[in-house]
């Protein structure tokens, strides 16, 4: 199969963060009516699905081939360093709208 | 799965990418586009920060207003006249087998409204102020004079007879009880009247309204002749409004007060012709006929809620900073585009780099102006606020584009820019009737501009 995993992981890494990004700003700007909150949800879901199947093959690859270790590494920490940034972001929006319902 | 890619065409992919990003005028707008997205973030808590204190706001002026007084309604006063009613039971003897006939007498009440009510309000406004914030109260006195008569119920279908006068009082209900200064007397012909509170459950429980009932009253003293008969004087301390129930068959309101900015409220306004309002204060007189308003001028058993005929003037400090702190919130994501705009085609023209942390410093000092703004608009007015944090957000912004773009030219533009469009977003805000044409004529400007700019720039170079 003549695909760059790690390649493929970094550019996931990064639209997820993109994307994960602008979907808060909307959600905190605009509102809940602007933005669903079911598609918001929706992109979590497969972006969780997706990161994790993709680390998974990087996982497997570099055990099993030994090969391109150092960029294997640099995608994972990448990939992990997405899950405090969604973490945060999800203490952001539970206390905007805790905010908002008090107001 | 294998990763069949040599390190070198890693590298190459890396480097690629790496360029695109650097050199593309679309990867660089994509950049620039999601810092803007980016800043939406830090503007939301802006704008919750901005409710956040309007409403600490409103909490701080109910709290004044509910130590100070209420605002003041008056329905009153009306005339509370006991009469009898005659009920009959039969019950039917078995051991004489004849009916027995008993009569219940219960009493009940009529509520007589005053054929005339004039009524004189001086009222004295101040501010009181706590902390940041201020709140309108004043000091009302209100004398009430008119007329009432010894009404006679037969078309009610009550005889005259069963009309117990002896017993009659006054009532007045008000909603601001707390704030009555004075004693307050009746004075009906030649005697004078005290008032209790009366509290009712039934009478309370809908209206909101309290009740004062004087003693019982003198029938004597009511007459049949023109001349008022009868005249109250009270004294509040209230917030907000000031508001009267017309209930006299000629109601009558002579309203005087050193606050400048009444608004008259209500089913009634007042008279156009005699209606001063200067500077210094303002000066209205109303009057209200009984076919002006639907309803009689007696009620058995209850008193109705009259409250949706009431009339009178509202006494507001016009504080509207936070909403204007809110409005001017709103354009910034118009204004943080249209900055980037700038700073991205001076880029593009220039071919002078600007990295995305240096956007993202001048996004945050755009944001950095409404915070500012409402911080200062807590203590000084708002255009005063408006300069020193437009100001302070000019200047910044044109040094540092001046250590970035290293000339003059260009951070002279941008200066222009972003006081021409802080500008335009300020007339936007205090304009109401031309808000929409003045900010569709402005946005329209300022689009034919950037065609204007843009139109040499090679975009397909990225």
């Amino acid at each position: 199969m003549k695909n760059n995993l790690n390649h493929t992981g970094q550019i996931l890494d990064l639209l997820s963060f993109v994307i994960g990004t602008s979907v808060l700003a909307f959600y905190l700007y605009f509102g809940v009516n602007f933005f669903p909150i079911g598609l918001a949800v929706a992109f979590i879901i497969s972006a969780i699905i997706l990161n994790s199947i993709l680390c998974i093959a990087i996982i497997g690859n570099t055990v099993l081939h030994k090969r391109h270790v150092y960029e294997a590494i640099k995608t994972y920490v990448l990939m992990l360093l997405n899950i405090p940034i969604a973490g945060l972001y999800l203490c952001m929006v539970i206390t905007f709208t805790y905010q908002h319902m008090l107001l | 799965m294998e990763n069949s890619n040599t390190p070198q065409q890693n590298k190459s992919q890396t480097n690629k990418l790496s360029n695109w990003l650097k050199t593309s005028i679309t990867a660089r707008m994509l950049i620039v586009g999601f810092l803007v997205i980016i800043l939406l973030i830090p503007l939301s808590y802006i704008n919750s920060l901005i409710s956040e204190r309007s409403f600490r706001q409103a909490d701080v002026v109910t709290e004044i207003n509910n130590k100070w007084g209420n605002n003041v309604l008056i329905y009153g006063p009306i005339l509370k006249v006991p009469y009898k009613t005659y009920s009959e039971t039969k019950t039917y003897n078995e051991t004489t087998k004849t009916y027995l006939k008993e009569t219940k007498t219960h009493i009940n009440h009529a509520y007589i409204f005053p054929e005339r009510l004039n009524s004189d309000v001086v009222v004295d406004s101040k501010t009181l102020k706590r902390g940041n914030f201020e709140s309108a109260v004043f000091t009302t006195t209100m004398d009430f004079s008119g007329h009432f008569i010894p009404t006679d119920l037969m078309d009610k279908g009550i005889n005259p007879a069963d009309i117990n006068w002896d017993k009659a009082s006054v009532l007045i209900q008000t909603t601001n009880l707390k704030g009555i200064k004075s004693e307050m007397l009746l004075r009906l012909n030649s005697d004078t009247y005290n008032f209790q509170t009366n509290f009712n459950t039934e009478t309370n429980s809908n209206s909101r309204l309290d009740v004062l009932e004087s003693n019982f009253i003198n029938a004597n003293d009511l007459s049949d002749t023109e001349n008022d008969n009868f005249s109250i004087s009270i004294s509040f301390n209230g917030t907000r409004q000031i508001d009267l129930i017309p209930i006299g068959k000629t109601t009558t309101m002579s309203m005087t007060s050193n606050w400048a900015d009444p608004s008259f409220v209500g089913n009634y306004l007042p008279n156009d012709e005699t209606k001063e309002i200067t500077k210094d204060g303002f000066k209205a007189d109303w009057k209200v006929l009984h076919i002006n308003r639907a309803f009689s001028q007696q009620h058995l058993n209850k008193i109705p809620n009259l409250k949706a005929f009431a009339f009178g003037t509202k006494f507001m400090v016009m504080v509207d900073e936070y909403q204007k702190s809110e409005r001017s919130a709103k354009y910034g994501f118009l204004v943080i585009g249209l900055t980037f705009l700038i700073f991205f085609l001076i880029q593009t023209m220039s071919k002078i780099d600007i990295h995305p942390f240096q956007y993202l410093m001048i996004g945050l000092a755009l944001t950095m102006f409404y915070t500012l703004l409402v911080s200062i608009s807590e203590h000084s007015n708002f255009l005063k606020a408006y300069l020193v944090a437009g100001i302070s957000v000019v200047v910044l912004i044109t040094l540092y584009s001046k250590s970035i773009l290293k000339n003059l030219k260009f951070p002279l533009f941008i200066c222009l820019s972003l006081t021409a469009l802080y500008t335009f977003i300020y007339v936007i805000i205090q304009l109401e009737n031309y808000a929409l044409l003045v900010g569709s004529i402005g946005l329209f400007l300022i689009l034919a501009i950037v065609m204007f700019v843009s139109r040499k720039i090679d975009w397909n170079n990225g």
